[in-house]
């Protein structure tokens, strides 16, 4: 309880947890969790596997404390864990992520950014979870935590080309389901 | 307007990069046990395998060496051998065990004896039914005896067959008697049984199930055999388990 009552930096409880307090280790969870299942949730389906992938990034966090060197900031440090850990848990439960999709894409689907502008964070999360699983890894690594097709790559254990032509094909459907959502708002407006 | 690649790569990003979901009460349980049971686990089954892997060893090994275990037939050391009767100073003559009936006979009948007999006492006759020579007690047997003073005489020796309670081996003891013009008469109660060993032995092996009871026969001397199958010489290729035996376990099919 000595932790929920004073409010304690980052830096302090990473280094009580190193010492293996239990305390520590509970207050800088409460503390980062719900940012952390924020990114989780963008990569699974559910809620449900978000909590399974953020259970298993806390276990690591905990485990491999003495990893993070400084170097950056430990919240960070504690995000790209969180990341690999959900990669992790797609290459272990979906294998349809290695098949690599050749297609090319059709015609790029007319949206208005205005109109895109409405969209809540609700909806925006929706349409990237019906994204296929390799689609939406590659669309958040690149679009949202801001890796490079090299890093992507390396990190998904494909090529550079393959992950190009994944974002680009998750693109273009996050454009059409867009543009559906938008013409089924004027259908309930109308 | 048409919204470009960078237009929707912002509209995501800034609307859920720090997106905050708080999550359920059960995940910090899990979490609290999952760092502890690595730990925990870790070390227990660290101790724990190498003891399981002994153990199952052992046990394999006791019930391999029971299963193959050699059964060898068990020697009587009890039991002795009477000496025959001699008379007239004639060298003595005693049935062993191992001598063959009939060179028995022949030595018995070369040597004129008043009464030669051999009483084995050890239980060796049940064991050993084809090389065994069950004698019976003189003092059971109707036997004639003329002893004659007069030794230049040549005696006749007669062989009598008598029934004796081992079922597979009884021959006959020697008596003399002036009636009987030919001496020799043996009785072998077990050459029937030899007969049949003998068919065996040249059996030809006609099915698969032959073969495996022949190769099985080599390694496992027992009784029942660790297992056995059916020999159909009508339906061949096809046989079947005729008993099994796994020490406490013996299952035997009665056809």
């Amino acid at each position: 309880m000595m932790f929920l009552e004073h409010k304690y930096t980052i830096d302090e409880l990473m280094n009580a947890c190193r010492d293996g307090s239990r305390k520590a280790q509970e207050g800088l969870y409460k503390m980062l969790a719900p940012k952390m299942l924020g990114v989780c949730m963008r990569y699974a389906t559910d809620k449900m596997e978000a909590e399974d992938m953020l259970q298993n990034g806390f276990i690591k966090v905990f485990n491999k404390m003495n990893d993070y060197r400084g170097e950056g900031s430990f919240e960070g440090w504690v995000r790209r864990v969180m990341v690999h850990t959900s990669i992790e848990y797609y290459r272990k439960h979906h294998k349809m992520m290695q098949i690599v999709d050749i297609d090319t894409p059709g015609i790029e689907p007319s949206v208005d950014p205005l109109a895109a502008s409405n969209l809540g964070v609700k909806d925006l999360l929706a349409l990237i979870q019906q994204l296929p699983p390799g689609y939406r890894m590659v669309f958040n690594l690149y679009a949202i935590e801001g890796y490079s097709h090299k890093e992507i790559g390396e990190t998904m254990g494909i090529t550079e080309g393959a992950s190009k032509s994944q974002l680009s094909r998750a693109r273009s459907i996050l454009k059409e389901q867009i543009l559906k959502m938008e013409g089924k708002r004027y259908e309930n407006v109308g | 307007m048409k919204m470009s690649d960078k237009d929707l790569d912002k509209l995501f990003s800034s609307q859920l990069a720090d997106m905050e979901i708080e999550p359920s009460a059960a995940v910090w349980n899990n979490i609290k046990r999952g760092v502890a049971g690595e730990e925990v686990d870790n070390e227990s089954k660290k101790s724990i395998i190498p003891t399981l892997q002994i153990a199952a060893g052992i046990i394999v090994f006791v019930t391999v060496a029971l299963l193959l275990r050699p059964h060898t037939e068990k020697v009587a050391l009890r039991g002795s051998y009477t000496a025959a009767i001699i008379s007239n100073g004639v060298r003595p003559s005693i049935i062993t065990p191992q001598q063959d009936a009939v060179q028995d006979m022949q030595v018995q009948d070369a040597v004129p004896t008043t009464a030669v007999s051999a009483r084995r006492e050890s239980d060796n006759a049940y064991r050993k039914p084809a090389t065994t020579i069950a004698s019976v007690d003189t003092t059971q047997i109707p036997v004639d005896i003329n002893t004659n003073d007069n030794t230049s005489q040549p005696q006749r020796t007669v062989i009598a067959a008598v029934p004796v309670p081992t079922p597979k081996s009884t021959v006959a003891i020697v008596s003399t008697d002036e009636q009987h013009a030919k001496p020799k008469t043996l009785a072998l109660n077990n050459a029937p049984a030899l007969k049949e060993n003998t068919i065996a032995k040249k059996k030809k092996i006609r099915s698969l199930g032959d073969l495996f009871n022949v190769v099985i026969a080599k390694v496992d001397k027992r009784p029942n055999k660790i297992i056995q199958f059916e020999n159909n010489d009508e339906e061949e290729g096809d046989f079947g388990v005729a008993g099994v035996n796994l020490g406490p376990i013996q299952i035997k099919k009665n056809n």
